[in-house]
């Protein structure tokens, strides 16, 4: 029996005229791993703003953790920001004092061992970094938690294959041994296809598609091919 | 709530009196710190000098240099929060898992750290530059060096009693700038300047300056700015917890 820990119930959002969420419902389950994917404008970054309180729906309900979302339940969400940068004068090690100190249920012991299967230098500042090293420290900074849900917006936007592929190996190596209920929007959807349990297709801030990610394959070859379908 | 107490409180309080760049804006280099100390150093010592030699000097009047370090925090407030935005990290600032008001009081006794470095900063500097003064003039004497030194304790302490407003009302700003309710910064100015006009046509200001005040008057006004400081704060959290434009 399967226990949700996402409940959207025909929340809609707005920005003046545009809608970025149209009656949307959705019900993401625990220690699932949930692609949210779409095209551009299709309110991915949206449901993950209001999962984290930084934007409320302006109608309908939404539930996370059993709760609704704001800076309380944040304390069990691990969170990467859609075009998120990190603070230029931290090193790794700093960052990763900073976590230690201020994010609940963080572990440096395993950021550190994250960092060095990640070959991430430790003692270079962010703002000497390349994209991808910095890619690399904000994802350390979220998958490092031992939090209940993992929220990831868009974490190879910009990033270079090898630093993705390095990226999704810690991926699967930080979630696998751990019952976490992770949620991940991403344009990359052929090199993490494989992550994905389940997968909900958005266009115009409604579910366009959802379903169990192994079925979709058997029936479509890919979802990477099926997204290439919905997006025609 | 797990994680969430004094301790961490701390940590974010470190974390925001970190002076913190404009991402990709290229950093000066410790050579050119060094040029420019130098260069400063030099040009005031040999005004200095000058104007102490040929003139008889009125030292209390560097003491207006004051009146702007207020200024100078709020606009390292408004910085504060726009910088949150520019440098792309607001998205891990506002899902840290903390109440905006704590997140707002971090950013604003930040600041007021600040305030008090540069002040101290600037009082030193002062202290330095009358003490040379006295000593190299002929017509100043130890007692003209006391008497300008219990003249700066006035604007020091108006100094350190402005920094809660002005650092309030910079973050208020800032947040302002960033809600729904952005346009009602043109209002805020404009009440802003009736404001400050009705109070410099008293007189009020040029008193102060001149040392001419009632100390009942001025307390007052203090505790006033003080109370209106809580206010904007509280209303800065309010903003980013309900208005904010993202």
């Amino acid at each position: 029996m399967t226990e949700p820990i996402i409940i959207a119930e025909q929340i809609s959002k707005s920005y003046g005229r545009k809608q970025a969420i149209d009656h949307l419902s959705l019900t993401i389950e625990k220690g699932s791993v949930t692609g949210i994917l779409g095209g551009n404008g299709a309110g991915k970054s949206t449901f993950f703003r209001m999962i984290t309180g930084l934007v409320r729906p302006d109608s309908g309900r939404l539930t996370v953790l059993g709760e609704e979302p704001g800076w309380r339940t944040n304390s069990q969400i691990a969170y990467l920001p859609d075009r998120a940068r990190w603070y230029g004068n931290y090193t790794a090690e700093q960052t990763f004092d900073w976590g230690s100190n201020i994010l609940p249920g963080f572990e440096k012991s395993e950021a550190l061992r994250l960092a060095e299967l990640m070959n991430l230098p430790l003692d270079l500042k962010t703002e000497g970094m390349s994209k991808g090293q910095e890619a690399r420290l904000m994802l350390i900074l979220c998958i490092a938690r031992s939090v209940p849900l993992i929220v990831l917006d868009e974490p190879f936007s910009g990033i270079d294959g090898s630093s993705r592929e390095r990226i999704i190996e810690a991926l699967i190596d930080a979630i696998s041994e751990k019952e976490q209920t992770l949620l991940i929007s991403t344009h990359e959807i052929y090199e993490v296809e494989g992550l994905m349990d389940d997968v909900v297709f958005l266009k115009d801030g409604a579910v366009q598609l959802t379903g169990n990610a192994e079925k979709l394959r058997t029936e479509y070859g890919s979802i990477y091919d099926l997204s290439k379908k919905m997006g025609d | 709530m797990q994680g969430i107490n004094n301790q961490s409180f701390d940590a974010l309080l470190r974390h925001e009196t970190r002076r913190v760049r404009k991402n990709g804006k290229p950093r000066m280099s410790r050579q050119w710190w060094m040029i420019y100390a130098i260069f400063f150093l030099a040009a005031a010592l040999i005004l200095t000098t000058y104007f102490s030699l040929s003139y008889h000097i009125e030292m209390k009047y560097i003491w207006s240099v004051c009146w702007g370090i207020p200024w100078v925090v709020f606009g390292f407030s408004i910085g504060k929060i726009r910088r949150e935005w520019g440098n792309g990290t607001v998205g891990w600032w506002l899902a840290l898992p903390y109440s905006r008001w704590r997140l707002i009081a971090a950013k604003f006794l930040a600041m007021m750290v600040r305030g008090l470095c540069l002040a101290l900063i600037a009082f030193t500097l002062i202290i330095l530059f009358g003490a040379y003064a006295t000593l190299i003039s002929s017509s100043l004497s130890l007692h003209d060096f006391q008497i300008f030194i219990l003249s700066g304790w006035l604007p020091m302490l108006l100094d350190l009693a402005a920094f809660p407003l002005l650092a309030g009302l910079g973050l208020f700003l800032g947040v302002l700038r960033q809600s729904t309710w952005r346009p009602a910064g043109i209002l805020f100015w404009v009440f802003w300047g009736i404001l400050w006009s009705l109070f410099s046509s008293t007189g009020w200001f040029q008193g102060v300056y001149n040392g001419r005040y009632d100390p009942l008057a001025l307390s007052a006004a203090v505790i006033i700015s003080w109370i209106a400081a809580l206010l904007l704060l509280l209303l800065s959290s309010w903003l980013l917890d309900k208005k904010l434009d993202l």
